[in-house]
């Protein structure tokens, strides 16, 4: 061989048209980590692509250097003697040589690009999903908040035909101040939102009790459950838990994982809430006997504008997105586990406490052990 | 479970223009009987140019491209219509249906074998043979099947192909290729063979390899002929026995071509083959 083709900073290899390898030069045998031209020469391409690039070769590199006598700026796969795969790029042609037609195959290692490309194909995909997941979003919201605008307008109908009747008065405007609730709760989700996205998302740290806080949730919850027949059970000690927080955003949090245990948990169902200070965290742990989340869903569950397919829930699946986010920014995490579809969830929020752990909380683990 | 059948096409709405443009119909040849050539995944009707002519004598031939493909109407790409083998099934009825072909000599390669199985369970008065080249009804190997791939090098071929319409590979012509104003790129596709959509590519890539349709072989009652090469790394050799052995009429030829595309790489002994199964039939 030409002792310049030898050395060309590029693999050179003729493939017989029937895909036999005839020639090889010395840097295609270090690429491909063969000892001498004989491991090459005479084996087929197949053997030298990986599966994926075997297809793509007989389905497109094939044909094409068959009909249009050249292929260009390809990429693919191929397998070095080790079996390891060298990702290249590849640009070949067609020539006569004597009685028979070769393919020239010059091929350009492209480890680096490679890795930049799957990067750029990774962050397309997260793009292309986001900007999916943004128009689900758009309509999900014009739904949501058509649905309780509908029910203030058929109320402000009725009312003014019929607003004399001092009952059909009370449920209207109850009706209408409960929609009218509902939507500004959304639009409150909505704002939230942005305002996580955009980063102007503002705390009042202080420090507070997240006891208190959490007793509070429950009072205001306990309404809901008394309608679902739900059981709401407590376990959240007596001594005051401190932490670094803003008050209203905590109460959110705190609100956000209850209410949702008593909208995935049917009549009759049980939820139970859970603080303590374990190891210098407050732990509220809101454990449900529901709906549950199935394994496929699970890891989804704190993404944005995502609720489980068939969940007759509604809303706008922001909910658990903007809890996680306001508890990543108290320096906490939150967490979601299920043994699947019915079989309950259960949500774990853990802030940094503002002092050590007094030993009275574990004290109570210490007493309930026996038991 | 039987799967649910597309909704007939209203039939006096095809038009056979419209039909014509869509799949880039092109009809030559000076015989009574029909031949149908259907190119495979990742290529065009030019693919036919070496066995094609060898029939132009004694048949009227018939090439198409699937849209997205070639030189159809790329524009007239519908994720959902072809986000199953069922959709190309249909592109090919409404060709016979709309330019009037009937007892068709139907020729598909690799994944068109599938395409034309279906079609064909459809309406099977429309055809009077298959002629399958290198034909697959499963690619992923699924218990005791032997398709040849596993999931994952399906998935493997899917990233490599979104690789190469990141870059630059002359096949995967641009998007911006459907802009026919832009005389210098449409001339630019004309030179270019087996150019395709990418969007379509991928897709195409999507159904042609993760199908199964195993079950619907059995229901095909037109004979057919399998070309089955040797060293053939798309379609094995236990696959075209697997088809031999399930479909009904089947007849099974072994080829001394190796590769995936014999009609491209051994014309002549692909050409002998189909003669003399026309003949003995």
């Amino acid at each position: 061989m030409d002792p310049l083709l030898d050395l060309a900073p590029c693999g050179f290899l003729v493939v017989a048209d029937d895909g036999h390898v005839v020639l090889a030069n010395r840097t295609a045998l270090e690429m491909l980590g063969a000892a001498s031209a004989e491991q090459l020469v005479g084996r087929h391409v197949d053997a030298l692509l990986s599966t994926a690039s075997r297809i793509f070769y007989q389905t497109h590199i094939f044909p094409t250097l068959k009909l249009q006598g050249q292929a260009h700026e390809i990429y693919v796969s191929m397998l070095r003697m080790d079996r390891g795969e060298l990702p290249v790029l590849l640009n070949a042609r067609r020539r006569n040589e004597g009685d028979r037609t070769v393919n020239d195959w010059a091929i350009v290692p492209m480890r680096q690009r490679n890795e930049l490309e799957n990067e750029i194909l990774k962050a397309r995909k997260i793009a292309e999903d986001s900007a999916r997941a943004k128009e689900q979003f758009l309509g999900l919201v014009t739904h949501e908040l058509r649905s309780p605008l509908g029910a203030i307008r058929n109320w402000a109908a009725i009312l003014a035909q019929k607003g004399g009747d001092p009952a059909i008065l009370q449920r209207g405007t109850e009706a209408i101040e409960r929609n009218a609730q509902m939507q500004a709760a959304l639009i409150e989700d909505i704002l939230d939102e942005v305002r996580v996205a955009t980063g102007k998302l503002h705390l009042d740290m202080d420090e507070i009790d997240a006891r208190s806080i959490m007793e509070a949730v429950l009072e205001g919850a306990a309404s809901t459950a008394a309608a679902k027949s739900i059981t709401l059970e407590r376990d959240i000690g007596h001594d005051p838990l401190r932490v670094r927080a803003d008050r209203t955003r905590l109460q959110q949090v705190f609100w956000n994982i209850v209410t949702n245990a008593l909208k995935f948990t049917p009549n009759g169902g049980r939820v139970r809430a859970e603080l303590r200070c374990v190891d210098d965290w407050i732990e509220a742990v809101i454990t449900d006997n529901g709906r549950g989340i199935s394994p496929e869903f699970l890891p989804h569950v704190f993404e944005h504008f995502r609720q489980e397919e068939g969940g007759a829930a509604g809303g706008l699946g922001l909910g658990m997105a903007i809890t996680r986010k306001l508890v990543e920014l108290h320096g906490g995490s939150i967490a979601a586990s299920s043994e699947g579809i019915g079989k309950g969830a259960t949500f774990t929020v853990r802030l940094p406490s503002a002092t050590p752990c007094m030993r009275s909380a574990g004290a109570l683990e210490a007493s309930r052990a026996p038991n | 479970m039987t799967p649910t059948q597309q909704a007939a096409p209203a039939r006096a709405t095809l038009d056979r223009e419209v039909i014509r443009k869509r799949n880039n119909v092109n009809i030559s040849g000076r015989g009574e009987k029909v031949m149908v050539f259907a190119h495979g995944f990742g290529c065009d009707q030019t693919m036919w140019r070496y066995v094609a002519p060898q029939f132009e004598h004694a048949y009227k031939i018939v090439l198409f491209d699937y849209v997205g493909c070639g030189k159809s109407d790329w524009s007239a790409w519908d994720a959902q219509r072809y986000g199953s083998l069922r959709g190309y099934a249909q592109d090919v009825l409404e060709i016979l249906e709309a330019f009037d072909l009937r007892d068709v000599i139907f020729v598909g390669h690799s994944v068109s074998s599938m395409i034309a199985m279906l079609a064909s369970i459809e309406a099977p008065e429309r055809f009077s043979k298959l002629i399958q080249i290198g034909p697959s009804p499963c690619y992923v190997n699924d218990a005791d099947y032997v398709g040849g791939f596993e999931r994952k090098d399906i998935e493997g071929l899917l990233d490599l192909m979104e690789k190469n319409y990141v870059g630059w590979a002359a096949f995967l012509a641009p998007v911006v290729m459907k802009n026919t104003d832009r005389a210098e790129l449409a001339h630019e596709l004309q030179e270019s063979f087996c150019a395709t959509d990418p969007r379509v590519t991928r897709q195409f890539a999507r159904v042609t390899f993760l199908s199964d349709n195993r079950a619907d072989v059995r229901k095909v009652t037109v004979p057919s002929l399998i070309l089955q090469c040797s060293e053939d790394a798309i379609a094995p050799d236990c696959v075209g026995e697997y088809l031999a052995n399930v479909l009904p009429a089947a007849t099974l030829r072994r080829m001394a071509a190796t590769g995936h595309c014999p009609h491209m790489s051994h014309p002549d002994e692909t050409t002998a083959l189909m003669k003399e199964y026309l003949r003995a039939a």
